[in-house]
């Protein structure tokens, strides 16, 4: 009745992607100290380079006339789909190219907003970074050739050749592994470095921090040029599985159900991220199963989430009031001082 | 203060308002390389101003501030407190402020400046800040061995006494190398043998690097067992200056502590 598989892959690209964010919004906010309650711009900024690249520069290449079947319409989402089955490198080629434009752009777009948000104090940063959020979705409503409120759909799988929707899925997914996979690694690396030494120094105290020589805006905007730049990937990753994109899904609900997921998982620790990731992902994947039995409920799962991610919550933070997987002190210390233990006088 | 001494720091008629308060009047001080000089007063006297505009955290209202680099004299007054940190100059705070999320040793280990592992790129390849952090943490144990205080490198600053936390902030500051340090009472709170060998140990690297100490303290009967020269601030201006043994007996200095 149910395809286990189907969802279970399904679950798992919305977990990579989700804890893409998750381990870029630990990064930033847990350990450099930038409350980022914009998370969803960069996410959907990621996501609408991506779209267009993918659909418009797809078009374009292949000799489409795009004034006339812009991808927003039923002749451009033919044609779209008409060319990703028929040649899978430029597919592949452009969807490679779109990720690595939107984690520059994205990246670049964080760090000039660094600027403003470095300025005004610790509380308005999220503020600042939230109102950003609203004004890029209020931006892509109003232009037209991103499709308007309607968005723009079509966005090439990129390994929607392979002609086996299951087939096609699991390399999209473990393309999605992957690139999680080298994120967790950055993330984890940078945490237990100097830099993450110092980047938590200044979340503690930034005044301390600058009068020890730490040139904290500086150290800011480039975490967050790299955080930024990495949640564009996501978005990007995720505009092509979900093969369209429209302003509704770039709402503020999206950020807090990342910063949920670092509460859970436990903010400071890229495990607690994708932990925290793990647990959403599924209960908002299983919550979207109810859509078949909407006939016989009398509530339907936009209601429900807020409850179940709000009891998982409390629960979790009653039971474990720093997450369910919080930072240990780095390893690599203890490790030196043990093989120097006994040669200091 | 004669002639053959080279100063490294001078501050010209330095003063600072806030409002209608009047911090520092015309503070005109003379710190002469690889000296240990006191800076004493009562409560409110401007010592810490003083400090704060020294080290960039406050601007002057008015006068200059000079340091001497590689021969020659720059003004820092204005400039920001990280880069004065990179021209050499230390500072400790007179209330602790350890980073409370970092372990003892952390805590020292985030002092050094232009750390390999603080780039981005560096930090992922941790085979290119190993060898450095090794170096460093060598230094950090071998500063807490001095003081007999291994015990407490992997400690939170939470779980450590009031005299422990102010000996991790001084020591903090000597973990950089640098050439000016500017040390806010930090014998407050210590007991009387960590205190002598605190001083000792301030001493014995004022030898063997000539470093200069400009020190803060309210223990003044331990300050004086170390420093060369002292200057006094009263209500924002320099009262008096001298050798420690002419300061004691000054009457005027008596009288600003303790009143007529």
């Amino acid at each position: 009745m149910i395809d286990v598989i189907g969802f279970l892959i399904n679950w798992l690209i919305y977990f990579a992607i989700y804890s893409m964010l998750a381990i870029t919004l630990n990064l930033e906010s847990g350990i450099g100290g930038i409350t980022n309650f914009g998370k969803v711009a960069f996410f959907g900024l990621g996501a609408y380079i991506g779209a267009l690249m993918n659909t418009y520069m797809l078009l374009a290449i292949s000799g489409v006339d795009v004034s006339k079947a812009p991808p927003y319409t039923a002749e451009g989402v033919i044609a779209l789909t008409r060319i990703s089955i028929s040649n899978p490198a430029l597919v592949l080629g452009i969807f490679i190219l779109s990720i690595l434009v939107s984690f520059t752009v994205t990246g670049i777009f964080g760090y000039l907003l660094t600027y403003p948000i470095i300025r005004v104090g610790a509380g308005f940063v999220g503020f600042t970074l939230l109102s950003i959020g609203e004004v890029l979705r209020a931006i892509y409503i109003n232009t037209e050739f991103v499709g308007g409120t309607y968005g723009m759909l079509g966005i090439p799988q990129p390994f929607m050749w392979i002609n086996n929707t299951l087939l096609s899925n699991i390399c999209y997914l473990l393309l999605s592994i992957s690139i999680l996979a080298l994120i967790y690694i950055i993330s984890h690396r940078i945490l237990y470095s100097p830099l993450g030494r110092t980047l938590r120094s200044i979340r503690d105290d930034d005044i301390v921090a600058l009068c020890l020589g730490k040139d904290v805006p500086k150290i800011k905007s480039k975490i967050f040029f790299l955080t930024s730049g990495l949640s564009g990937v996501a978005g990007t990753l995720y505009a092509s599985y979900v093969s369209s994109v429209n302003p509704q899904m770039f709402v503020m609900l999206v950020t807090f159900n990342v910063w949920a997921m670092i509460i859970i998982g436990g903010s400071e620790s890229p495990v607690g991220a994708v932990v925290g990731a793990l647990i959403l992902t599924l209960v908002e994947r299983l919550l979207s199963l109810t859509a078949s039995f909407y006939e016989y409920l009398p509530f339907t799962s936009d209601y429900l989430r807020p409850v179940i991610i709000g009891l998982i919550m409390t629960i979790v933070l009653v039971k474990y009031p720093r997450g369910l997987f919080p930072m240990k002190p780095p390893k690599i210390t203890k490790s030196i001082v043990k093989d120097l233990e006994g040669k200091i006088s | 203060m004669n002639g053959e001494i080279q100063p490294i720091l001078n501050t010209r008629n330095v003063s600072k308002y806030f409002g209608g308060v009047r911090a520092l009047e015309k503070v005109s001080i003379i710190i002469p390389e690889g000296g240990i000089i006191g800076l004493i007063g009562p409560n409110g006297s401007g010592k810490t101003t003083l400090f704060n505009i020294i080290t960039g955290f406050h601007v002057p209202s008015e006068g200059e501030v000079f340091y001497k680099l590689n021969s020659k004299f720059i003004r820092i007054d204005g400039l920001n407190p990280h880069e004065v940190f990179r021209l050499g100059i230390v500072r400790t705070f007179q209330i602790p402020r350890l980073f409370p999320s970092l372990t003892v040793i952390e805590n020292l280990l985030v002092t050094p400046i232009g750390q390999k592992g603080e780039s981005i790129l560096n930090a992922i390849r941790w085979r290119s800040w190993l060898e450095e952090e090794k170096s460093l943490i060598k230094k950090a144990l071998s500063l807490l061995a001095k003081f007999n205080k291994l015990d407490i490198a992997f400690k939170y600053p939470a779980e450590l006494s009031v005299a422990d936390i102010k000996l991790v902030e001084t020591l903090r500051g000597l973990m950089n190398p640098a050439r000016l340090y500017l040390l806010d009472e930090p014998l407050a709170g210590l007991d009387l043998l960590t205190a002598r060998t605190l001083l000792k140990f301030i001493k014995e690297i004022r030898d063997t690097y000539k470093l200069t100490f400009i020190i803060i303290e309210h223990r003044i009967d331990l300050l004086m067992e170390i420093v060369e020269y002292v200057y006094v601030l009263h209500n924002g201006r320099v009262l008096a200056s001298g050798k420690p043994e002419e300061i004691i007996q000054n009457p005027d200095i008596i009288k600003a502590y303790v009143g007529e």
